[in-house]
């Protein structure tokens, strides 16, 4: 599904350039749930960014479903992101002033899709999440949990391909996170292919595939014991 | 579809930011209101077209000395020379004529003067409109009695007639001759803002027809298609040059001026309207980027929705729309309270700008004002609302999505610009209250300068007298019956009898009448002949003995009239302390001849008194005058003109003095029904409406003033706000690291305090600039006390902005530092 090589990622700054991504190379498979960790500042968000399409300054190629995503432009990019792309963010960014229906609803109103559709995925996705009953209430009448749910079938209620997670339980108590991390297992279940980012050892668990990056480089990777073995040899 | 989600969101966005919503709304509400307030008048006395056929075509030809100026010299024209035009010019499509005459209207309940156009019989042609009822003139109404038809004006029709849709082929009474009603002009028809007028051909006479050195009319002409008005000036000089070799010593040696008559109508308040316009424009102008500037910062505080929105799928576009949406709906709101405040103005200003504008009771909000407020509102928006939507649209989203990120801030550049519109905003706002405040103070100053008579419980009436023919043409005195005995001895004497007057008089000209006067050089029995060069004039009036007290007029020497001035003594003449300034100059007035052109008992007439400066018009210094016993002046004197036509009966009472005049008008009728009685009103009234322009003046610029005081104030703030928000990071650091609250304070407001003085030193620059050209522009305006005006404005403007820039610095102040930090 995602096949990036050699990805690179560095800002500039008064004392020259800080590279935050060195060398990333990486393949994600279809359904697969993958958990990105490392220390802070170690490029995890810069590397989820980066494949979410968020950030396109970056040097090397990624390929999405072997489209080279390298080649594209700026609206190719963002056409990408938007049919393909489910973002849930740490702080769950939703907009204070829309219901949670509106919330929910705001990535189809950016798309061209008629509106009595749009209605009925809305309609859809509030009973799949269980929060019909909340669908007129503003996000500041919500639990975090709460919120964060929104956040979640805000993120994949166009059914993308792909659902990025940063740090989604990071502001929540360890009940609501177990419950959203429930969410995110049963999402990939149905076939949606997820990466999360996440400093907690028991999110992690939830996933089938672990990645470990370290000061821009990535140091391991449970599907690839060569990476490993080379990181080692590094090492020692 | 998507259009009322957009809709929808910035409502509730504005509904939430209700500080922010406010502010801007009253910013745009008072830029806007400022500006349609002024477009209603700029509209209604500049842009609209004339109600005639092709107006542009229509010019006015005048004659003037060459030695005048011709914006300053307006000469009549004679008879002959009109009808040269209208024959000989082939530059124009037609030349047209007319005179005003004040003829009084009777066999109607309350007879009083109408204005009356007597015209050539090709007036209305020329001008390219007809009757609504009846017909125009024909060419051979012009002489005898078929000369005396009218055709009524529509607001004269409905004054006189109510309206009578059957008046046509009816009589009237124009000074006693009748006059058949032929025609009603349709009720948009105004000439020279009025349709209070009765048209009527002129009478050709074969005197008139020879008589080419004196002249009264007015001519309007139609150029030919395509000519310009060059060439009708150069051709109408040719005729002139011509008539000068074939009428030597008759023909006057004069210059022909051609004008638009569009613009001579709007000439002498074309500049002030258009500068006052181009003031409000800017004042609207800055309120727009003032409301930039304070979107600006609301998109700083955005910058996570924008984020969340780019994040989720909004390109550039949509999130451009969805912020001008919001622009135009806050944009529509200011505009509709703009409207409001622009049609409260209007309310206000009515009286004011009815009688200082042609046209200026037509002044009102109506389609054409509403669609400027659209257009207004639209272009608001467009302008203050683009920066910031294309800032939202260009942000980037990472930064954006980072917990309460600081703002990317504005370049130097930028930062520059909106500081130095601040200071421009303050500049116009203090430039602007100078402006009102020297109009104040000299509104004030005229209040305060003595009137020289008591205007208190005076109540004042026009008597026009009947006249035989055109006032202008004078009665043989065999014919003429003493008026002073037939009518005003026993009309005074029955107004003496009513309730509650304590004294009557009559005289030919009452104060504050400064459109009307009759001048005569002095000659004194006593003294040699003057150089004629230098013999000095006064007003000529005449006055009954119990005016002065009716009018409150002090006495300063000798006597006002009495019982000894009887007709065969020499007459009695009270004169004012200019006269004894100006003309007597040195020893007494008192007992001093003045010559008259008589040989009889009346050659000279004797100052008895001398009387208080009244003023006779607010503007103006007071000119000498003279004042004659009415009671002494005889039909065969030649100063008995004076009376002949026009009379003001002033009377004082104890009661309220307006109650008095249905009585006094009854009065009058009873003895002479032709006798017209016009303008009865308090004199308090009079020296409030000689005010007028300056009322008008005052108010319209302490409204422009104000606005523009609270938009420097919405900007100053909206410009602080930003900084705060940008900057609140900085002031948890240095509040962490210890400095007091109190420093933050200072360190907000000690930029509001350098850009408030930039502001106030161009903005008295400025003012001191204006005050020099209005000095010499503007009679009677006083500029003389502007630096005290200019005290007191900077004081205003100072307390006004600081309290402006209090909020933020306060809120700046008010940091938590964990807070501040804690967003890092």
């Amino acid at each position: 599904m995602i096949e990036i090589r050699n990805l690179e990622r560095s800002y500039k700054t008064g004392a020259g350039q800080t590279w935050v991504l060195r060398r990333i190379d990486l393949k994600i498979e279809r359904g697969e749930f993958v958990t990105l960790m490392g220390p802070s500042g170690a490029g995890k968000s810069s590397l989820l960014n980066a494949i979410a399409l968020l950030d396109d300054q970056w040097l090397g190629e990624y390929y999405f479903e072997e489209a080279p995503v390298h080649a594209m432009g700026r609206k190719q990019r963002a056409e990408l992101a938007k049919r393909s792309m489910g973002m849930v963010f740490q702080s769950y960014h939703l907009l204070d002033e829309l219901t949670v229906a509106e919330n929910i609803d705001l990535p189809l109103s950016y798309k061209n899709m008629p509106r009595a559709e749009r209605q009925a995925l809305v309609a859809d996705t509030l009973d799949r999440f269980n929060i019909v009953g909340k669908k007129d209430l503003f996000p500041s009448q919500l639990s975090g949990g709460q919120q964060q749910l929104v956040g979640i079938a805000r993120a994949v209620i166009h059914n993308p391909a792909l659902l990025l997670a940063d740090e989604p339980t990071g502001n929540l108590h360890s009940e609501q996170a177990k419950e959203i991390m429930e969410l995110f297992k049963e999402l990939n279940r149905q076939g949606t292919t997820i990466l999360q980012v996440t400093h907690s050892e028991t999110n992690a668990a939830y996933g089938n595939r672990l990645l470990e990056v370290r000061d821009g480089w990535l140091v391991s990777d449970s599907a690839n014991p060569r990476l490993n073995a080379a990181q080692e040899s590094t090492t020692r | 579809m998507e259009l009322g989600n957009d809709l929808r969101y910035a409502w509730r966005q504005l509904r939430r930011s209700y500080g922010f919503a406010v502010t801007a709304l009253l910013t745009l509400a008072l830029g806007i209101g400022a500006t349609t307030t002024m477009f209603s008048v700029v509209d209604q006395v500049l842009l609209r077209p004339l109600p005639y056929k092709d107006p542009g075509q229509l010019v006015t030809i005048s004659e003037v000395e060459y030695a005048k100026d011709a914006a300053k010299g307006f000469g009549g024209i004679s008879l002959p020379n009109a009808m040269d035009w209208q024959t000989r010019s082939h530059t124009l499509q037609g030349a047209a004529y007319y005179t005003l005459m004040m003829p009084v209207v009777s066999g109607i309940s309350h007879p009083h003067t109408v204005a009356q156009l007597v015209t050539s019989t090709n007036f209305l042609g020329l001008l390219g409109v007809q009757p609504a009822l009846g017909r125009g003139f024909i060419a051979s109404e012009n002489s005898g009695a078929a000369s005396h038809v009218v055709v009524l004006g529509a607001d004269a029709w409905h004054s006189l007639f109510n309206g009578d849709r059957g008046i046509v082929g009816h009589n009237i009474s124009l000074n006693a001759a009748p006059y058949t009603v032929i025609g009603v002009m349709p009720d948009g028809f105004r000439f020279q803002g009025s349709s209070d007028f009765l048209f009527s051909p002129l009478e050709i006479t074969t005197k008139d027809l020879q008589d080419r050195s004196s002249g009264m009319l007015s001519v309007i002409g139609r150029l030919q298609p395509g000519l310009t008005i060059a060439d009708a000036s150069r051709e109408l000089m040719g005729i002139k040059q011509q008539n000068l070799k074939m009428y030597p010593g008759k023909e006057l040696d004069n210059r022909v001026v051609v004008e638009s008559y569009e613009q001579m109508l709007t000439s002498s308040v074309r500049p002030g309207l258009l500068a006052l316009n181009g003031l409000v424009l800017a004042v609207w102008l800055l309120a727009t980027i003032n409301v930039a500037g304070l979107l600006l910062t609301r998109t700083q505080n955005r910058r996570r929705e924008i984020a969340v929105r780019a994040a989720l799928g909004a390109g550039s576009a949509r999130l451009l729309r969805q912020f001008l949406v919001e622009s135009l709906m806050l944009s529509l709101a200011g505009g509709a309270c703009g409207l409001a405040i622009a049609s409260a103005a209007l309310r206000v200003l009515r009286h004011y700008l009815s009688s200082s504008f042609l046209n200026g009771d037509l002044i009102h909000i109506d389609v054409a004002v509403c669609l400027y407020v659209l257009i207004a509102s639209c272009v608001s928006a467009l302008i203050f609302g683009i920066l910031p939507a294309l800032q939202a649209a260009r942000l980037p989203i990472l930064s954006g999505l980072r917990e309460g990120s600081a703002g990317s801030g504005t370049s130097r550049r930028q930062a520059i610009l909106r500081d130095g519109l601040v200071a421009m905003e303050i500049a116009l706002s203090l430039l602007m209250l100078s402006a009102a405040g020297v109009m104040a103070r000299t509104l004030y100053t005229m209040q305060r300068t003595p009137l020289g008579f008591n205007p208190e419980n005076v109540v004042t009436a026009e008597l026009i007298m009947p006249q035989k023919g055109y006032w202008f043409v004078d009665q043989p005195p065999a014919n003429k019956s003493n008026i002073a005995q037939t009518f005003v001895e026993p009309m005074l004497a029955r107004i003496r009898r009513l309730p509650g007057v304590a004294s009557v008089g009559v005289t030919t000209i009452r104060p504050l009448r400064p459109n009307m006067s009759f001048l005569d050089r002095i000659e004194f029995a006593e003294r040699p002949k003057p150089d004629p060069r230098f013999q000095q004039s006064a007003n000529l009036r005449a006055a009954t003995p119990d005016y002065f007290r009716a009018m409150g007029i002090p006495l300063v020497q000798g006597r006002f009239f009495n019982e000894q001035d009887i007709p065969s003594a020499s007459v009695a003449a009270v004169v004012n302390e200019a006269f004894v300034r100006q003309i007597v100059v040195t020893g007494s007035p008192l007992g001093l001849r003045v010559k008259d052109e008589d040989d009889g008992p009346h050659k000279y007439a004797t100052i008895v008194g001398v009387m208080a400066d009244a003023r006779q018009g607010m503007n103006d210094t007071v000119a000498p005058e003279m004042i004659f016993n009415l009671n002494q002046i005889l039909p065969t004197d030649s100063f008995y003109f004076l009376l002949n036509y026009h009379l003001d009966l002033v009377v004082r009472s104890h009661v309220l003095p307006g109650t008095l005049i249905p009585a006094i008008t009854r009065i009058v009728h009873n003895l002479n029904p032709d006798v017209g009685v016009n303008s009865a009103e308090l004199m308090s009234t009079v020296v409030d409406d000689t005010m007028g322009n300056q009322t008008l003046a005052v108010r319209l610029l302490s409204l422009f003033a104000l606005a523009a005081l609270v938009i420097a104030a919405a900007g100053l703030y909206g410009l602080l706000a930003y900084q705060v928000a940008q900057q609140m990071r900085d002031f948890g650091v240095r509040l962490a690291l210890g400095a007091q609250r109190n420093d933050v304070l200072w360190l907000v407001l000690r930029r509001a305090i350098v850009l408030l003085s930039i502001g106030v030193a161009l903005g008295i620059a400025a003012s001191l600039g204006l005050s020099r050209i209005a000095r010499s522009m503007l009679a009677g305006v006083d500029v003389n006390n502007i630096l005290l005006v200019i005290e007191v404005v900077t004081v205003i403007l100072a307390v006004t902005c600081i309290t402006a820039s209090y909020l933020p610095a306060r809120r700046a102040a008010q940091t938590d530092p964990m807070q501040a930090l804690r967003h890092e």
